[in-house]
């Protein structure tokens, strides 16, 4: 199911259309746009129109100016979530079309074996050249994540009481780090950053991530917060200081030089059997 | 005072260029993120907490190290352990080992100092030190903290020790005394809360419960998500590093293993050595040996 949602082009907005609830808001709100703009653009185009034909006529063009415009202004609105839906996923579709276009045209000019010969070149470099396919996974998990981020969030507006997803933060941009990535988010009135507090744990599993860090990202603006989000330990092995560079003595490091041992100090009661016994403490007065 | 090395070769000096300055933001290791850590220290202190073997003496060390290669930088060295900071013995001014009359005894003079040198700036209507000074910054480098608050000695030595400690944290920033402690569990009853609050960074290595991590870092960040109870137990080095303003980072100290820690210390300990004093230039000069 889940991987249904990532990888089909069915857009998840695919749901906002047949939930009743969510429908018919945007029904109504279509409905309230249709008659706002009609209004409002009749006015506004009799009002201009008058200055240059007869006022009779300029009420009438205005009339279906406004409708026209109002028809428009409604569709948009009625159709908003598969719109929405459509942007949410268009780097997907872009680089599904771009493939298959690609393979298609390449099909016209190719010889069929010479073409199966190099998509499997082309594949086998994404997937077996380590930096390309680091790249490729890097950046592709920075898409996967903007869409679980956003079912996060819609959820939460959910749970919140809204039933509306109009308040779904914008997610700006997202980019690889060491130990995973970081989306930023311009998040819309009604959620602030202490509404997420304590709730990393569950936008990590969302993302299918070890941990994840929100924090603010702006001295500005409150609205602009980082998600930080990590699923590889970058800290793990150990770090060099770049002071030892800075020493000849470390500059060329093959002498390799066993543990440091002192000539001076005797080796004498280093083990506990070479210990004489201490004398027994004295008891002391007024206790037992 | 400005870290550059002259030379005469009979037609005046020569300038050998640049070595490190406690005015210089001190590398600590990496973040989170892979980017290199530092931080400014100097007008700054800082506090490390953490379980044993979560590597605090580890962060101390890359400090210490950053500060020995400072020709403007002398150290003082407290360490109830002896062997963390005793590599770097020969670098320093004073090096304290466990012993509390000592250390009362170092630290008394490191608060004459101290006011004599606030004599000096108010003299010169001056507020702070700045690097070309004409007295040098000081690092007071302190493992093992509670062996001197709470392990030997008298309980008047102990609170004498604790309130000099406090006086230096409090005043020092000013004409470059910066003090770095560690300690396992920095609890009220291992230095005064008074004292804890007044640290600037503060660094908590892996700690064994959400309480232990909040003494170290203020109260409060381990609801929010930052534990440094969170930390593998099998990742020295590794800890949560935060600052007066801001929120907690993850990151990892950067490890100078025996061999690396004694060649820096021998190189910074001849450096000094050869480096002496110019007075009327105002620069450290080269000497023949
Ligand atoms: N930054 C680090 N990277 C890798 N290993 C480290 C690091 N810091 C410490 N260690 C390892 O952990 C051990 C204990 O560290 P140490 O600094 O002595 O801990 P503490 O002073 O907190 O008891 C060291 O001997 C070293 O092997
Ligand atoms: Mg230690």
């Amino acid at each position: 199911m889940a991987s249904q949602k990532l990888f089909g082009t069915t857009p998840v907005g695919a749901v906002a259309v047949v939930e009743p609830p969510v429908s018919q808001w945007y029904a109504r709100r279509a409905r309230v746009a249709f008659i706002c703009v009609s209004l409002a653009a009749w006015a506004v185009t009799a009002v201009v129109l008058s200055a240059f034909v007869m006022p009779l006529l300029a009420v009438a063009l205005g009339l279906a100016a406004g409708l026209l415009l109002g028809l428009v202004t409604a569709l948009v609105v009625r159709v908003w979530p598969v719109l929405r839906a459509l942007w949410w996923w268009s780097l997907e579709i872009t680089v599904v079309a771009a493939v298959v276009a690609g393979v298609s045209l390449a099909a016209r000019v190719l010889p069929s074996w010479l073409l199966v010969g190099v998509v499997i070149v082309l594949v086998a470099v994404l997937v077996l050249v380590g930096p390309v396919r680091r790249f490729l996974s890097a950046w592709s998990w920075c898409v996967v994540d903007r869409h679980r981020l956003r079912l996060y969030f819609a959820g939460l507006a959910r749970s919140s009481g809204g039933g509306r997803s109009g308040l779904l933060p914008l997610m700006l941009w997202a980019r690889p780090t060491p130990a995973g990535e970081r989306v930023w988010l311009w998040l819309r009135p009604g959620l602030d950053l202490t509404d997420l507090d304590g709730k990393a744990g569950r936008i990590a599993v969302t993302c299918w991530a070890k941990q994840v860090r929100v924090v603010p990202a702006s001295e500005r603006h409150a609205a602009l917060i980082r998600v930080d989000i990590g699923r590889r330990d970058s800290l793990a092995g150990r770090i060099d200081s770049p002071l030892a560079l800075l020493i000849p003595a470390l500059r060329n490091t093959n002498t390799n030089a066993d543990v440091p041992v002192s000539a001076a100090v005797p080796r004498i009661g280093l083990n506990l059997a070479d210990m004489p016994d201490p004398p027994a403490p004295e008891p002391r007065n007024g206790r037992r | 005072m400005a870290p550059i090395l002259t030379a005469d070769n009979g037609n005046g000096p020569v300038d050998l260029g640049p070595v490190l300055s406690i005015f210089d933001p001190v590398h600590i290791g990496l973040d989170e993120y892979g980017h290199a850590k530092r931080v400014p220290l100097i007008y700054r202190n800082m506090l490390i907490g953490g379980e044993p073997g979560s590597g605090k003496s580890g962060l101390l060390n890359a400090v210490v190290a950053h500060a020995a290669l400072s020709l403007d930088c002398r150290l003082v060295l407290f360490d109830g352990k002896r062997v963390e900071l005793g590599q770097w013995r020969r670098c320093a001014d004073a090096f304290v080992g466990p012993s509390l009359d000592q250390a009362l005894l170092v630290l008394r003079k490191l608060q004459m100092m101290m006011d004599a040198r606030y004599d000096y700036l108010e003299e010169c209507e001056r507020r702070k030190t700045i690097p070309e000074d004409v007295f040098r910054a000081y690092l007071v480098a302190l493992d093992e903290l509670a062996y001197y608050t709470a392990t030997i000695g008298k309980k008047t030595d102990r609170d004498e020790f604790s309130m000099l400690l406090r006086d230096l944290v409090a005043r020092g920033r000013a004409v470059g005394i910066i003090v770095i402690a560690a300690t396992q569990r920095p609890s009220s009853d291992i230095i005064p809360t008074s004292l804890r609050d007044l640290f600037a960074w503060r660094y908590a290595g892996r700690c064994t419960n959400d309480s232990s991590s909040d003494i170290v870092l203020g109260h409060g960040w381990a609801q929010k998500g930052w534990s440094a109870n969170t930390i593998s137990p099998n990742n020295p080095g590794a800890g949560l590093l935060i600052s007066e303003s801001g929120s907690p980072e993850l990151i990892k100290v950067a490890y100078l293993d025996d061999r690396t820690c004694a060649a820096i210390a021998a190189y910074a300990a001849d450096l000094r050595a050869v480096v002496r004093d110019n007075m009327p230039t105002g620069k450290p000069v080269l000497v023949a040996a």
